[in-house]
């Protein structure tokens, strides 16, 4: 491996060499038996980094319990929200189409208009019977009449 | 006695909190908060502003859980990690359009010698990592601070593998020429 190549990797992957792709950390580190050139590198990087790990800054010691207390706050206010919206959504409920009820109600209803359609054609079956009974009894009569 | 609390993974933990489960909130914010913490920090250079974004963040994934599809194959810490650099980018936006100079933090103790230098030391690496490009910047902290592999900190950033590496490989250069000339070393 090219010094070239293995600053690239360096800086891609750090002076961990666990962290690196398997193929080249094994190049890397046959490399690294036959080169001073890139054991100073290794080197110089462990000690660029060891700088860098200086600046690493620390948790606040109380964010985790504000950001808890604000999620408690968050779930007090989803649940007044819920416990309002609930008669609002109790009468939405109650005003929502329900498709079983809707067709028992056309079963009903349609059972009803027969029934009364029945009824109807029977008064009026009977009705007609009794005015040709009239009728007929009338003329009946009107012909007795006439003939005496 | 108190016990030790099972060690879950984020991703466990994760899990549970979309099915509600509390306490697993308060785990995965009680356990994992630091890193977060640590990239908006890096980003931001203002501690107050990371503070709140990585709440905002917290609470965004507490009240729509769902939001985060383990199905579509990202871990967790991968998509939250994203949530919050997307969030700080936003910040970073808005603040533009009002620029305010915040000082640098520092947390070494004054007093003794070395106290001194290694303050010294400090400010001067912060202040470099503050002249970074800000995309460098997240690079660097998500696969250097925080441990990401490059296609995890590629997919946090939403830009392709060969695009991460280029902008690792440009801050790490970077900063390597002034730590070491600092140092008194000469970089490769």
């Amino acid at each position: 491996m090219k010094p070239k190549v293995f600053q690239e990797c360096l800086d891609l992957y750090g002076a961990d060499l666990e962290r690196w792709p398997a193929d080249r950390r094994s190049e890397a580190q046959a490399a690294l038996h036959e080169s001073e050139d890139l054991r100073r590198l290794l080197e110089q990087e462990r000690r660029f980094e060891a700088q860098l790990a200086q600046d690493l800054p620390a948790t606040p010691p109380g964010l985790a319990q504000s950001i808890l207390a604000a999620a408690a706050v968050t779930r007090q206010e989803s649940a007044a929200r819920e416990a309002q919206a609930a008669p609002l959504a109790r009468f939405r409920e109650f005003l929502r189409p329900k498709p079983a009820l809707i067709l028992a109600g056309l079963l009903a209803l349609g059972f009803l208009l027969g029934a009364f359609e029945a009824e109807r054609g029977r008064t009026a079956a009977a009705t007609d019977l009794a005015s040709l009974y009239n009728h007929g009894e009338a003329s009946w009569t009107s012909d007795l009449n006439s003939s005496y | 006695m108190e016990t030790e609390p099972t060690p879950i993974s984020e991703e466990a933990l994760a899990l549970r909190v979309q099915k509600g489960d509390r306490e697993a909130f308060n785990r995965l914010v009680q356990e994992h908060v630091g890193r977060y913490f640590r990239i908006a920090r890096r980003i931001l250079g203002d501690s107050g502003e990371a503070e709140d974004i990585v709440q905002t963040a917290y609470l965004k994934f507490w009240q729509a859980p769902s939001k985060w599809n383990a199905d579509l194959g990202w871990k967790f810490s991968t998509w939250f990690y994203r949530v919050v650099v997307n969030l700080c980018l936003d910040l970073k936006r808005r603040r533009r359009e009002t620029p305010t100079e915040a000082p640098p933090e520092t947390s070494a103790e004054a007093g003794t010698e070395d106290a001194l230098i290694h303050r010294e030391r400090q400010r001067r690496l912060v202040a470099w990592l503050e002249e970074l490009p800000e995309r460098q910047r997240s690079a660097l902290q998500l696969c250097f601070y925080e441990g990401l592999s490059n296609e995890e900190a590629a997919q946090v950033m939403g830009l392709k593998l060969k695009a991460l590496q280029s902008l690792l490989m440009r801050a790490k250069a970077q900063l390597r020429e002034k730590v070491l000339a600092a140092s008194g070393e000469k970089a490769s």
